[in-house]
């Protein structure tokens, strides 16, 4: 390492001692490890004597478009009692759509995004369609068999106090209820929309310190006592209950929380849309294409291309998992596509870098010295492309329907591991590759004439005019 | 590889990239001219798909025979597809899905064509019955699907893709320092995205819901290499000032995009690697969203290398010439009064 070609200063040649031999095969080897175990767990299910473990990429989720699912049909009907019997044509559409935002966003919380709830007004029917299950009944495990709320005075036992009253609170007041932790214990959380709020003040207000009993499809299910007036529409439900008693619950009410009526028509499953074979296109062309991209890298950059591919096998492999054990994602063939297409983008980080690198070895700069500064001339320009796309990622999460919600979180997760393992992983594995001091430049296809980027004067356009000079003056803004 | 535009001027030859788009968007727009005329309606001036029309269903019951785990190959599921599916076209219909539901007895053949008439609903319904009248144990039923791409995706789409934009512009132009960079960014971003519209009107490519996710990730992946662009004007105008050359920006801009130059064309070779075997082995369907990103990738990096930058000096020697008007102007009226007094 005793070039001379090196301008470089005293402080940048100092770092790069870093690694010793020993840690450098240290790093190859769990690198190594970590891909190929990564790569077993990845595709090849396993009996491990006990326990038969599943390969996680099989497992993660996929869409109706390349699993099928199944789907179930209903039929809307207007409340037969109270508020809503009496609606306009109008309105019934109104709460029909409103009903299916509803199951369309219960079934994103319980993790799929992907599930398509459609709403036909010429028949007012809405049809449910949900990926990536195979059991009819596991719909309604989802969604609960949707019905009616209501909510009566009741005693301890659930018995009406009063059997021609009005309920409280129908199932349109009702926004969400959830499974929430309270004071250590599990309980249930009710939400209700802002008329629901007020109508369940006044309904707290009379029978403060008597029961509530809620029904769903007139079949009672629980007699909450009123402890407090609660004005805000948030109301707790306390209980000694599992957690998945008070899942239970949560969905039922959930359930019962919509404006229309539902009644099933049918249900069956259905195969995915795209046919058997779009998932293995997805996983052929991905391998093609990963290979191709490490054909081009190794050609392009040698043994920096080596790095590259290395930290790109790790980027794909770790993406993957990520991607089954987040709750959110459930891929359709975008998401796929989205997925090739980050793998492409992966390297365009380390490509950024590896020309820098080679233009700094070109001007007569020393190979680790010339790395050293392409890392650190490229960063702001990674990062900022990168931010760029989390503030996009970030909104749409925010904003998106379902589907894309699910499009976004597969996103951020790519762009962070690809940050990560293009900025850090593969620098380490070229720090670690001059350990061996592989630093002979023809190995890193950087050696070469540098290129003249001073302008031609032949040009048509070259006469400079006075606004361009102007323009060079003002150009700092 | 030669670098192609080392020491090329290419900013100043800003009129042939504004050219460009607006050449491609004219023949968008006599395309969908040509298709609406053919089809004599104006929606089919572009090819809407059936999840954001909505549609009809026609179920075909075959039963045990079509059970998945007795047609294997799906040789026979395969041979219902295509039997209704001639009929639905034969129609004027669109054909959309087909898939398979239930199993043993219940095993049926779905098939989801595009918005037609009533009219048509019943004549394609009576063509398929009358197609298996032989058959006792084939039960046919239609029955109308409304649109699956909801209003609320498209609105919260658009809405949410907006919003992005806005964000983006102002990030850049703080990061930048400078309204300009940002703009020209998203300028870029708004052609990119044009520019996937035009080419899937010109190829009459059937819009469905992946379409919205094909330019969701245009919009996230082609803003990147605009700012790598940028990134290395900024570096290179610094150095400029360091040095006290007193370059002109046109002249910055031009070794800049030179220099990033194998970068983009690396980076778009990597990008499209995987996205055009996928396009090349897949099914129609898949060619349907593959497509698209591929226009939106290529015009990405055009954008990139040629109407961004270009654009950029073209805005700043605008506000050059805007800011020294006012200021002779201000100058004027200052003589003037002065004059006066």
């Amino acid at each position: 390492m005793s070039n001379n070609k090196s301008k470089s200063t005293k402080s940048s040649t100092g770092k790069r001692q870093f690694f010793s031999k020993k840690g450098s095969i240290a790093l190859f080897a769990v690198l190594t490890v970590l891909i190929v175990l990564g790569t077993v767990f990845a595709f090849v299910p396993l009996e491990l004597g006990i326990t038969d473990y599943k390969a996680f990429v099989p497992s993660i989720k996929l869409g109706l478009d390349l699993q099928g699912g199944v789907y179930a049909v209903y039929d809307c009907q207007r409340p037969t009692t109270g508020e809503g019997a009496d609606m306009t044509d109008e309105a019934f559409k109104l709460a029909m759509n409103g009903t299916a935002q509803n199951l369309q966003s219960l079934l994103f919380s319980k993790g799929f995004p992907e599930a398509q709830v459609t709403v036909t007004e010429s028949n007012n029917q809405i049809r449910v369609e949900v990926p990536a299950i195979e059991d009819q009944d596991e719909i309604f495990d989802l969604i609960g068999r949707p019905a009616s709320l209501e909510f009566y005075e009741t005693d301890q036992e659930g018995n009406k106090v009063n059997e021609n009253a009005e309920p409280y609170i129908t199932g349109g007041d009702v926004k969400a209820a959830n499974v929430t932790m309270n004071e250590g214990k599990n309980a249930i959380a009710l939400e209700f929309t802002s008329k629901g709020a007020e109508k369940f003040r006044k309904a707290t207000e009379e029978l403060n310190g008597k029961y509530m009993g809620i029904f769903i499809n007139k079949e009672f299910i629980m007699a909450p006592k009123v402890n407090s007036v609660i004005a805000d529409g948030k109301a707790v439900i306390e209980g000694d209950y599992t957690y998945e008693q008070a899942y239970d619950y949560a969905v039922k009410i959930q359930s019962g929380a919509l404006t229309v009526k539902l009644n099933l028509l049918e249900s069956d499953t259905i195969s995915p849309t795209l046919g058997g074979s779009a998932k293995t296109d997805g996983l052929i062309a991905g391998a093609i294409g990963l290979l191709l991209i490490i054909i081009f890298l190794i050609a392009r950059y040698r043994m920096l291309g080596v790095a590259a591919a290395i930290s790109l096998c790790y980027f794909t492999i770790t993406y993957l998992f990520f991607l089954s054990i987040f709750p959110w994602v459930q891929l359709t063939l975008p998401g796929i596509a989205g997925i090739l297409l980050s793998i492409g983008m992966a390297v365009d980080a380390n490509v950024i870098i590896f020309e820098r690198v080679k233009e700094q070895n070109r001007m007569g700069k020393r190979l680790t010295e010339s790395v050293d500064q392409g890392f650190k001339n490229s960063t702001a320009a990674i990062l900022d492309g990168n931010i760029t796309t989390i503030i996009g990622a970030v909104v749409l999460w925010l904003l998106g329907a379902a589907a894309i919600k699910g499009f976004a979180i597969t996103l951020l997760i790519g762009i962070v591991i690809s940050l990560f393992s293009s900025l850090i992983v593969t620098r380490l594995i070229i720090k670690a590759m001059f350990a061996f001091n592989f630093t002979n430049e023809k190995l890193y296809g950087t050696a070469g004439a540098m290129v003249d980027f001073s302008l031609d004067n032949d040009d048509d356009a070259a006469d400079t005019t006075e606004a361009d000079e102007q323009l060079a003056e003002g150009s700092a803004l | 590889m030669k670098n192609l535009l080392a020491g090329k001027r290419v900013v100043e030859k800003a009129k042939i990239w504004y050219l460009i788009p607006i050449v491609i968007i004219l023949i968008a727009c006599v395309a969908f001219g040509i298709y609406a005329g053919v089809n004599k309606d104006f929606s089919s001036g572009m090819n809407i798909g059936i999840d954001f029309t909505g549609g009809t269903m026609v179920t075909v019951q075959v039963g045990d025979k079509l059970d998945p785990q007795t047609d294997r190959d799906g040789k026979l599921y395969n041979q219902y597809v295509s039997e209704v599916k001639t009929i639905v076209e034969a129609n004027g219909a669109k054909f959309g899905y087909s898939q398979i539901t239930g199993s043993g007895a219940s095993t049926s053949v779905v098939v989801r064509y595009g918005l037609v008439d009533n009219d048509k609903n019943v004549a394609i319904e009576n063509a398929v019955k009358e197609k298996y009248v032989d058959d006792s144990s084939i039960e046919v039923r239609s029955r109308v699907i409304g649109a699956t791409a909801s209003k609320q995706l498209i609105a919260t789409a658009v809405g949410s893709v907006a919003l992005s934009t806005v964000l983006i512009l102002l990030y850049i132009a703080f990061r930048f320092r400078n309204l300009f960079t940002g703009l020209s960014a998203v300028v870029g971003l708004l052609h990119d995205v044009i520019m996937v519209i035009a080419f899937t009107v010109i190829f009459n490519i059937q819009i469905n819901s992946s379409f919205i996710a094909a330019l969701i990730t245009i919009v996230a992946y082609s803003i990147n290499n605009t700012i790598v662009v940028f990134d290395r004007i900024r570096f290179n105008d610094k150095s400029n000032k360091l040095d006290n050359k007193q370059l002109p920006i046109k002249d910055i801009a031009n070794m800049s995009v030179a220099q990033t130059l194998s970068r983009s064309i690396c980076t778009t070779i990597t990008t499209l690697a995987s996205i055009v075997i996928l396009a090349i082995i897949g099914v129609p369907s898949i060619r349907e969203f593959a497509l698209p990103v591929i226009f939106g990738l290529l015009a990405g990096t055009f954008s990139s290398i040629f109407l961004a930058p270009s654009l950029y000096c073209n805005m700043l020697s605008g506000w050059d010439k805007y800011s020294n008007k006012r200021r002779a102007n201000k100058l004027n009226k200052l003589k003037e009064k002065k004059a006066k007094a």
